[in-house]
């Protein structure tokens, strides 16, 4: 007579497994019946196919194993079994997720559960879907929905040289910039100066850099900089 | 066994979530509910950082009235699927991105590096990317700490959020670790009324990331140490002693290095002051690994295919493989917004519009991307 406690198990095709009881109760839903004394015979287990039970099997004895104190196994080399164990195809792995879940291992419904992650990781929708024979069932509203949450709109400034913004600055600003200086200098009389090659939003950047300057120079503090480099406009020029 | 195609529709519901949760990088939370209804109504959307990270300020001068905010950047790899025909004649597969999502579904195009707005755009640039047709990767992310005008606050150097993952998006369980001034570390958490800084008057913070799930600092002489979760500093390696002035850490396939940079000062003629003043300029770059198994650490003179990036707010790497066209072994860094390379095979360093001949994975904008057209508004 053993001192090991087994207990016997039958898959829904009819295969017998005769396992250690520790092993067993991996299984929260067999720990379960046996806690409840309805484990003397076979335990019917009639949505687990004898090919993915004796899978389960095998992660419950793997990882009973290890629990034990005198275990030489590391959690390394657990985690490098688990990879070796999960890699198994899209067939198996789903049934193998069914089956944790009715079986509630939680350890393997984890593992299943983040190798389907993984394996949506990088993928576009439309290859999720042919990977794993889901229908795409959006209606209209909800892909819109869909395709906004996975659209990004770049806030940019359009080069936009059609926009007339006229901008009224102190000459003592405007003489910061060393052109319209010369400009005014020059007696130019027009009211407006026409400045053809920046648009609105540079040269509101630039007048409030030159006010910046001008109220620094006036209070002598240190000049903030900062303005000056939000000018790149492309990113590989200094 | 017969070919059985299995119908993944038919998983239970109540599996979704599970699956749904140990999805990490939040691209992939916005893709996996972009499959099916049933996919989409198991987990709920991810919106940046909800709700909006309100935080006490680093320092009492800032605080003039008005909150600080904490704000979020990620860098993706951007990547046409392979049927797309024009593919073949273009010269780099992969586009390096950095974006801040500002408000749903409208972001920001940010320099990898400096992390400034890019404002202006080549034409050709779609306006709006529907990300459905692109295989999207994220690479890292980074936080700024800004004014409720969208400011930067001055004196941060660099934040990091504990822990890293999409999920924790969950604003109660977020520890904010950040780097100031002078090398301070303080870290905060949400519902303080102060941040709480780490005072060693001989520790000079140089740098600090998320690895392997801890936070780990580098300080100005190469000591890399973590931080446990009483918040003390458990040193981890001993001092690099390094010749450089300034470390970074970089992880890198996994590992964790330190790279320690040289400065020289340069005078510029500086034309928003009107005068010369003394820049610092990167003139040396050497990369340090840690032999964990003798404790001493090991100049790498051979990055391989890995390209780091000494970014302002995020240091990160990535295989130059995944960018068709572009070598490996470099690092990009950023002085005060210039964008510099460091070439390890002939140690060459320089800015990097005097590089233009060579690929460089985040500028220009790939051809692929103005092919494919954009979705209508």
């Amino acid at each position: 007579m053993s001192s090991v406690k087994k207990v016997t198990l039958k898959s829904s095709d009819g295969e017998i497994f005769e396992v250690e009881e520790t092993v067993a109760m991996e299984s929260q839903t067999i720990k379960g019946l046996i806690e409840d004394d309805c484990a003397d015979n076979a335990i019917p287990l009639p949505n687990v196919t004898g090919h993915i039970l004796s899978l389960v099997i095998q992660y419950c004895k793997e990882h009973t194993s290890s629990s034990d104190s005198n275990s030489s196994k590391s959690n390394e080399k657990l985690k490098a079994w688990d990879t070796q164990f999960i890699n198994v195809d899209l067939n198996v792995l789903f049934d193998l997720i069914m089956a944790a879940n009715y079986l509630n291992v939680k350890g393997l419904l984890d593992l299943t559960c983040q190798t389907v992650a993984d394996m949506i990781k990088e993928k576009t929708p439309e290859q999720i879907r042919a990977m794993f024979n889901i229908v795409n069932d959006f209606t209209p509203e909800e892909e819109e929905e869909v395709r906004r949450e996975n659209a990004w709109a770049f806030e940019i400034s359009l080069k936009n040289n059609n926009v007339v913004d006229t901008f009224e600055v102190e000459e003592s600003m405007a003489k910061e910039l060393q052109t319209i200086k010369n400009m005014i200098e020059d007696n130019y009389t027009d009211s407006v100066i026409p400045l053809h090659n920046v648009t609105s939003d540079i040269l509101e950047l630039v007048i409030e850099d030159c006010k910046k300057h001008v109220e620094a120079a006036e209070s002598e503090s240190e000049p903030s900089y900062s303005l000056a480099s939000k000018l790149i406009d492309d990113p590989l020029k200094a | 066994m017969g070919e059985r195609e299995v119908d993944w529709s038919a998983l239970p519901m109540e599996l979704l979530p599970l699956i749904g949760k140990t999805v990490q990088a939040r691209i992939n939370v916005v893709r996996f509910r972009s499959v099916c209804t049933s996919w989409r109504s198991s987990i709920p959307p991810l919106r940046g950082i909800s709700p909006p990270l309100l935080l006490p300020f680093p320092y009492p001068i800032n605080s003039a009235g008005g909150q600080s905010f904490l704000s979020q950047s990620t860098i993706y790899r951007l990547e046409p699927p392979d049927d797309n025909p024009n593919l073949s004649t273009c010269s780099s597969k992969s586009w390096l991105v950095k974006v801040e999502e500002f408000e749903p579904g409208r972001v920001r195009l940010l320099n990898p590096l400096s992390s400034l707005h890019i404002r202006f755009l080549p034409d050709s640039f779609p306006k709006v990317i529907n990300l459905l047709g692109f295989r999207v990767v994220e690479v890292g992310k980074a936080y700024k700490l800004q004014h409720s005008n969208g400011m930067d606050i001055a004196g941060v150097n660099k934040l990091v959020l504990f822990p890293n993952s999409a999920w924790t998006s969950c604003v109660e369980d977020k520890l904010i670790f950040g780097l100031f001034h002078e090398g301070k570390l303080g870290y905060v958490k949400y519902g303080d009324e102060n941040w709480t800084f780490v005072d060693d008057h001989n520790f000079y913070c140089d740098d600090i990331t998320v690895y392997k799930g801890q936070p780990y600092v580098v300080d100005r002489l190469g000591t890399v140490s973590w931080i446990d979760s009483s918040m003390k500093l458990i040193q981890f390696s001993p001092p690099l002693c390094g010749l450089g002035n300034q470390k970074h850490l970089v992880e890198s396939c996994g590992e964790l290095y330190v790279v320690d940079r040289s400065f020289d000062r340069e005078r510029r003629f500086d034309h928003g002051l009107r005068r010369y003043r003394l820049c610092p300029k990167t003139v040396n770059i050497e990369v340090y690994k840690l032999d964990q198994e003798w404790g001493c650490w090991v100049m790498v003179k051979n990055l391989g295919d890995q390209v780091f990036f000494l970014g302002k707010d995020s240091s990160f790497s990535v295989s130059a493989t995944e960018f068709s066209g572009c070598k490996g072994n470099c690092v990009y860094f950023t002085d005060e917004n210039d964008i510099g390379v460091f070439y390890f095979e002939n140690q060459k360093t320089g800015k990097i519009v005097d590089f233009q001949d060579r690929c460089h994975l985040f500028w220009p904008p790939p051809s692929w991307l103005s092919s494919k057209s954009s979705s209508k508004c």
